[in-house]
């Protein structure tokens, strides 16, 4: 019970520490962005990292998937806490102000809520300066800029346009064909300048699609006759559409420092690293700005039909083409893998398969794709379906070349291979792995659909209701048990009884010894042993109300006796009566000669009738 | 004349014998199956429908005649009873392989998806259990339990040292006990009460008579309790929870 105890409130404790605090937050990473930058939207559950993913509900303008979880574990004074994070992507479509949730989360059989977050998504065109930009002055404007719709901006971000700091976007052509990767570099001038917190530039693209940014690059750049040190923004951007776009204007959001006037000249910026951190108060003060670059007028060209081939599929860059076979002998049904690599420069999204067709001599699968660097493999594997088969059928690439503006086609093959005949052992069905280790399959076997046959033999026949639960002897022998049981607990019960109580074992077996002494009295009689028998009447009436009173050896005399029997409710009469049987055999054991003692049967049912008395009492 | 008396006795002890004997061949369910197999093996699937039910009119049916009866009703394009033979094979059989695959198979012919059960036997422990024994074994099991549960407690008082272990040993076989006959009375009610639509298709209505709005339809093969009757109609219970009347003659009781 102590254990019990204990445990149960090792129980509680726990619950306790696990359900103190619970709490259910929803953060985002930022509550200002433009169309099409990611942001990310966090749903912590604190105090147990067991919590089921919230549902987030879709928001009209926004696009929002979950991307990953995280948990963690922190032991604060001593108390233990879990916790786990669900991470969201949220990419704002159109601008506008957006409210996601409230969220919930169950735990516990307990729902949380978390309030709900405000994204602000902001319209790019609506960024403008506030005065001319004639003669940029150098620090930021003195009144907030104004949105597209003419009312102030929420927070105190700034266009900022001086020569002092300054983007500028640089294309490298502007001519380009559909499908043509194109890089874009943002450039960010800085003279003298300290900046922080630069976030990658926003820009629209209309009718291109991008890549990712690469790593920012820092430089030096001497530009209209002076030196800024410039962070370089490179992306790369594919036409998919021919027509006349404007890409751009980039924008860059960061904050400016403004330092107090040092006695030392900087010549650079690198004395105030344009990424520091500055929170911890050197006497700085931070300004949020935008900047902002030209537009660039881009035009995509369509592919030209003159000398276009047949199997061109928008394939644009300059490319080499390479195609290999491997193995070179087989057997019918063994396979044999093409393995065709694309390589060079240009747009490797827009390179597809080189096409491998069926027919009746060989099975043809779909190829894997790889792609490293500038480099794009297919492994494609092809199974001859007969011994008659000489050679794989020639392959061809063909792609766009946009510095020549010609189509190129590369014609690889045919390429010899020896098929034979597999013996008829041999023709299963064998398992194909890929070079790569990354695929296995096998040729896909087509099974019937059908009920299996019927059964020939009818089994055991049963009448309709026929249930074990309705026959009564089903129901009588479950009566069994607990009969049985209540038969054990009584006999159990009886013998432990007799084991600890020994008044009561004595009790118990009084009757039997009573006989045992009367009929060993009788048979004494009947031989004439009245001493015999006198004596053993005597101990029997005494061993009989020694156990049935409980009273020790030598404590079995007539008065104790006689005392016990009228207090048990005994008549007179049997006390008179015992008492004379006693003495009759206390004479007999003195008395020369018993035979003056004439009614022995008498005495013998005496005592029978005496016993018989105390039995019922 | 002795002769021709004991002549005449033979005689007709041979005719009532061999009365008895046709007599008891027309109906006999053994005879009824063997034909009923031939026919379904001649393809002629009607036929072998006849004399599989004309053996189950008997009162006496076993897995193996409802699995065979089944499947001529499946290949005569009658999936509703089908299914509901199936049923009553597995009732009987319900570890069978074939009967299992072959009922599979042809719920998978019924239209629509089937509703996912609600209530306690949306707890899958127990639609597996109750699905794999029949009543009889279900009750061999509980009284077999029962046994061992007065045992433990007997055990207990003999083992005074093992006390607590004779009485968890109880308590667990009670948890059991309890099982089992839930399960059993849950079993019997379900013998009594499902049903299978045998009609290509039932409309469930709101109401008892022909002008109530419907609420759903039943295809055939879909499985229903009955919950109670009125006139020529039932209304039945779908395994989601969803109750409508239908006509009796749509749904037939396993």
């Amino acid at each position: 019970m102590k254990k019990l105890s204990v445990f149960i409130l090792f129980i509680f404790l726990c619950t306790g520490i696990l359900h103190a605090d619970n709490k259910f937050e929803a953060s985002l990473e930022l509550d200002r962005v433009y169309p099409g930058n990611p942001v990310y939207l966090y749903l912590s559950f604190i105090g147990s990292s067991n919590v089921r993913q919230p549902e987030v509900v879709p928001v009209d303008g926004l696009r929002i998937r979950q991307v990953g979880s995280s948990t963690q574990m922190t032991v604060v004074n001593g108390v233990m806490s879990q916790s786990i994070t669900y991470s969201y992507l949220v990419v704002p479509l159109n601008p506008g102000r957006y409210e996601i949730g409230p969220f919930f989360a169950s735990f516990g059989g307990q729902t949380y809520r978390a309030e709900p977050v405000t994204l602000t998504v902001v319209d790019i065109s609506g960024v403008s300066s506030s005065s001319s930009s004639s003669s940029p002055s150098p620090g930021p404007q003195s009144s907030p800029p104004l949105t597209a719709s003419g009312n102030q901006s929420d927070d105190d971000t700034a266009f900022y346009e001086g020569n002092d700091v300054f983007l500028r976007m640089e294309i490298d052509k502007t001519r380009l064909y559909v499908n043509e990767v194109v890089p874009v570099t943002i450039k960010l001038y800085v003279d003298n300048v300290g900046l922080k917190d630069i976030e990658y530039p926003v820009y629209t693209h209309e009718g291109f699609s991008s890549g990712e940014f690469t790593k920012p690059e820092r430089k030096r750049e001497n530009y209209r006759g002076k030196t800024y040190e410039t962070l370089e923004f490179t992306q790369e951007l594919s036409a998919f559409k021919e027509g006349m776009y404007v890409i751009g204007p980039a924008v860059v959001r960061c904050k400016m420092i403004s330092r107090k006037p040092r006695t030392s000249r900087r010549s650079s910026i690198f004395g105030v690293s344009i990424f520091m951190d500055d929170t911890f108060g050197t006497g700085y003060d931070t300004y949020p700005i935008e900047l902002r670059s030209e537009e660039v007028s881009v035009e995509v060209l369509p592919f030209p039909e003159n000398g276009k081939p047949d199997d061109f599929k928008g394939a644009v860059g300059v490319f080499s083409f390479d195609v290999n076979v491997s193995p070179s002998e087989v057997k019918v049904g063994d396979p044999v893998t093409i393995t065709m690599t694309v390589s060079g420069m240009g747009n490797l999204d827009t390179v597809t398969a080189p096409e491998v067709s069926e027919d009746e001599n060989f099975r043809v699968y779909e190829p894997v794709v790889s792609k490293k660097g500038n480099r794009k493999t297919y492994e494609q594997i092809v199974i001859p379906r007969t011994g008659k088969v000489k050679e794989i059928p020639g392959i061809s690439f063909s792609f766009f070349n946009p510095m020549s503006g010609k189509y190129e086609i590369y014609n690889k093959g045919p390429f010899p291979i020896k098929v034979t005949e597999a013996p008829e052992t041999q023709q299963a069905l064998k398992m194909v792995a890929m070079p790569s280790g990354e695929h296995i399959f096998q040729p896909k076997e087509e099974f019937g659909q059908d009920i299996l046959h019927i059964k020939y033999n009818m089994g055991r026949m049963y009448s309709a209701g026929d249930l074990l639960i309705r026959r009564k002897y089903f129901i009588a022998l479950q009566a069994l048990a607990p009969l049985l049981f209540i038969i054990f607990y009584v006999s159990h019960k009886k013998r432990r009884r007799i084991k600890t109580d020994r008044g009561y074992a004595r009790l118990l077996k009084a009757p039997r010894k009573a006989r045992s002494g009367m009929r060993k009295a009788k048979s004494l009689l009947d031989r004439r042993d009245f001493s015999g028998f006198y004596n053993a009447v005597q101990k029997t009436l005494e061993e009989y109300l020694g156990n049935k009173f409980d009273l020790p050896r030598g404590s079995v005399t007539p008065s104790e006796i006689s005392a016990k029997l009228s207090n048990a409710g005994c008549d007179d009469e049997v006390v008179k009566k015992l008492n004379n049987v006693l003495s009759m055999c206390e004479m007999a054991r003195y008395a020369s000669s018993v035979s003056e003692i004439s009614d022995h049967n008498g005495i013998l049912e005496d005592t029978r009738s005496i016993i018989d008395h105390v039995e019922k009492l | 004349m002795n002769i021709l008396k004991n002549y005449a006795f033979i005689t007709i002890v041979y005719i009532i014998f061999t009365a008895e004997l046709c007599l008891a061949s027309d109906n006999d369910p053994a005879r009824l199956f063997i034909s009923g197999n031939e026919e379904y093996e001649a393809g002629n699937y009607a036929a072998a429908i006849s004399d599989y039910e004309k053996a189950r009119s008997t009162g006496k049916a076993s897995a193996e005649l409802y699995y065979n009866l089944a499947g001529a009703y499946f290949k005569s394009g009658n999936i509703g009873r089908s299914v509901l033979n199936y049923e009553r094979a597995i009732s009987l059989a319900p570890r069978d392989p074939d009967i299992l695959s072959n009922y599979g198979f042809a719920k998978s012919m019924v239209t629509g998806k089937e509703p996912s059960p609600r209530g306690i036997l949306s707890w899958r422990f127990l639609r597996i259990f109750l699905r794999s024994f029949t009543l009889n074994e279900m009750a061999m099991m509980a009284s077999a339990v029962f046994f061992v549960f007065f045992i433990a407690l007997g055990a207990g008082m003999v083992f005074e040292g093992q006390r607590a272990k004779a009485l968890a040993a109880s308590g667990f076989t009670a948890l059991i006990i309890v099982f089992i006959v839930t399960a059993v009375f849950i079993k019997s009610q379900y013998l009594k009460s499902y049903a299978v639509t045998v009609a290509p298709s039932s409309d469930a209505l709101f109401g008892p008579f022909d002008s109530a709005t419907k609420f759903f339809t039943l295809h055939e093969g879909n499985g229903v309790i009955i919950l109670e009757t009125k006139g020529p109609w039932h209304r039945v219970r779908r395994p989601d929870g969803m109750v409508g009347w239908v006509k009796s003659v749509d749904v037939e009781r396993i």
